[in-house]
């Protein structure tokens, strides 16, 4: 059921900007531009869809099985915490798996005119399950530490939109700083201080940050003007900007089975 | 077969296992008894691997239990923990899941796979009476039936060691009596169990032996019949005398071994520290100095009195 409502939901945005995209007279022009647009907008939708779903179902994951009272039991077979951790991630994953498998089509709209090709179809798809693994590992860790499902739920949505917010902030505080100084003429100490820091040196938080694989994975004028400071920065930095999807996420992975790991510690309270 | 040496637990502040040593033999239906927060729950737990102790040691046929939080056992997990089924007081149990679903869940978790597993689900099902169940939901059953599958579940990796809380909790007559027959069959093909109950007199009919948990630690550990015998001998003498009465009162007056004398019409109750021999040279003594006694003996022993006169 939820995989029908969610490929309704997407082929429903998808048709939508394919009509506002080819008008509906077809002997007229067509707005490729708008095309592009639509793969952009789809792929979010499909993200946000994954930030949506996954937390509910792995927040609830070992906190229901110990609110159900079936955890004892389970652990008591002597299966490995870890094994059991992972099996609970990776049917959660694979839901998200089938769900991106499934959108395939509607994003061949796109394709079938071309301007995207087969690797980015494919990116999508891979994008999703990274961020079902990630967001999946911080429902777990909380499902294991928190009494309670509702208490897991709330404090996965909270930690991801902290994570987001608070990496996208301080990463960016150079240039935050400068804005607030030019245009409402702060010279307060604060901001003074903010400026001294190294450029570029944000780019270690914002590694943390999965909106800033996304942009990269987006390419275009808006990942120019969000990766400017670091590209700039010049040295190791420019590295990273260059092998930025594989350096954030690795690191966002090596993150997510660090946090099974304490999960699988703590899962016998 | 199982032996626990100088277990410690603790939850926060409040030390529930202190030092607790226990000794169970192959083959045998071990009763652990001991009132509410006594700690039985907590024992049972640490000997199933679902919670660690404090210190002290457990060895499963010499081969020592070791701590769950270790890196090793977090990644593979420990084989010597499936040689043992447990059945919590209160389980869960997944209620869209058929009886079958259940028990194949349960078989995957303990490693069977293909043909092997059906098989050995197929023989549970036969033994535990429920084949007919294979295909109704868990949510439609009685409670009855779901300690019957709770138990099936146990069995399925065909564990050495069943440890069993409170199994006949909630289950109707029936069906503690059909229980009953289950783990004594079980204990005749060479199982051994721990098993809890509130129902003093169910364990003395059950177990072989009994282990009584006060206080963090077993006051008392033995076969049932030592239990009984233990039992008996803080019951009350009591003599009946058709004549001889005061005569003997005095020889029972003068024993070492007497305390608190207690008499009614032709009948004397008294505390006897002797055992059954002390009592024979007693009632001996009654006999040579002419007395005429229609009873002599004590009340006999059981768990409830034993349980009571420990806390």
């Amino acid at each position: 059921m939820l995989i029908v409502t969610f490929e309704a939901l997407l082929a429903g945005f998808g048709l939508f900007f394919y009509y506002v995209a080819f008008d509906y007279h077809m002997n007229e022009s067509i707005n490729y531009r708008m095309v592009f647009y639509i793969f952009d907008i789809l792929t979010l939708a499909e993200l946000v869809m994954v930030f949506l779903v996954v937390p509910v179902f792995t927040a609830g994951a070992i906190s229901m099985e110990r609110e159900r009272q079936t955890l004892d039991v389970l652990i008591s077979t002597g299966v490995s915490p870890f094994k059991l951790i992972v099996e609970k991630l990776l049917s959660t994953v694979a839901l998200v798996a089938i769900m991106g498998y499934a959108s395939l089509p509607i994003l061949a709209i796109v394709y079938s005119v071309g301007g995207v090709g087969i690797d980015q179809i494919i990116g999508v798809v891979l994008l999703m399950i990274a961020a079902a693994i990630l967001f999946g590992s911080i429902g777990i860790f909380f499902s294991t530490i928190c009494n309670t499902t509702m208490v897991a739920i709330v404090s996965t949505y909270v930690t991801m939109i902290l994570i987001f917010l608070t990496t996208l902030i301080v990463g960016n505080i150079n240039a935050i700083a400068e804005s607030f100084r030019n245009r409402y003429g702060i010279a307060g100490t604060l901001f003074s201080i903010m400026t001294y820091a190294p450029k570029g040196a944000g780019a270690y938080l914002l590694l943390l940050n999965p909106i800033y694989i996304v942009v990269k994975f987006f390419g275009g004028d808006t990942a120019k003007e969000m990766f400017k400071e670091i590209r700039d920065a010049g040295g190791m930095f420019s590295n990273i900007e260059e092998h930025w999807v594989l350096i954030s996420g690795s690191l966002l992975m090596l993150i997510s089975f660090i946090l099974l790991v304490i999960s699988a510690k703590k899962i016998r309270k | 077969m199982l032996t626990v040496e100088n277990l410690n637990y603790s939850y926060g502040s409040h030390k529930v296992l202190k030092d607790l040593c226990m000794h169970v033999e192959k083959g045998q239906l071990y009763g652990l008894v001991g009132r509410n927060g006594a700690g039985k729950t907590t024992t049972m737990k640490i000997l199933s691997g679902i919670i660690d102790a404090d210190s002290g040691r457990v060895t499963l046929n010499g081969v020592d239990f070791p701590r769950r939080t270790h890196l090793r056992d977090i990644f593979v997990g420990h084989s010597e923990y499936k040689k043992i089924g447990y059945m919590p007081d209160n389980f869960g149990v997944y209620n869209n899941l058929s009886a079958l679903e259940y028990l194949d869940f349960y078989a995957e978790e303990y490693g069977l796979t293909g043909k092997k597993k059906e098989k050995r689900i197929a023989e549970i099902l036969e033994m535990m009476n429920i084949s007919e169940l294979s295909e109704k939901l868990v949510s439609g059953m009685s409670r009855g039936m779901k300690q019957k599958l709770g138990l099936a579940r146990t069995m399925i990796n065909d564990p050495d060691l069943l440890i069993l809380d409170e199994p006949s909790s909630g289950v109707e007559p029936e069906g503690q009596v059909s229980l009953r027959d289950m783990l004594i069959g079980l204990c005749s093909e060479g199982k051994t169990i721990i098993i809890s109950s509130h129902v003093l007199s169910e364990l003395t009919r059950l177990c072989t032996n009994v282990g009584m948990l006060e206080g963090g630690r077993l006051t008392f550990e033995g076969s049932v019949a030592e239990v009984l015998e233990k039992s008996r001998l803080n019951n009350l003498v009591r003599v009946a005398f058709v004549d001889g009465f005061e005569d003997g009162m005095k020889i029972i007056h003068d024993s070492p071994l007497v305390s608190k004398i207690s008499f009614d019409n032709n009948e004397i109750y008294f505390e006897f520290k002797g055992e059954r021999k002390e009592e024979a040279e007693l009632l001996k003594r009654l006999i040579s100095a002419g007395t005429t006694v229609s009873f002599f003996g004590r009340e006999g022993g059981s768990l409830e009195s034993l349980f009571k006169s420990v806390i």
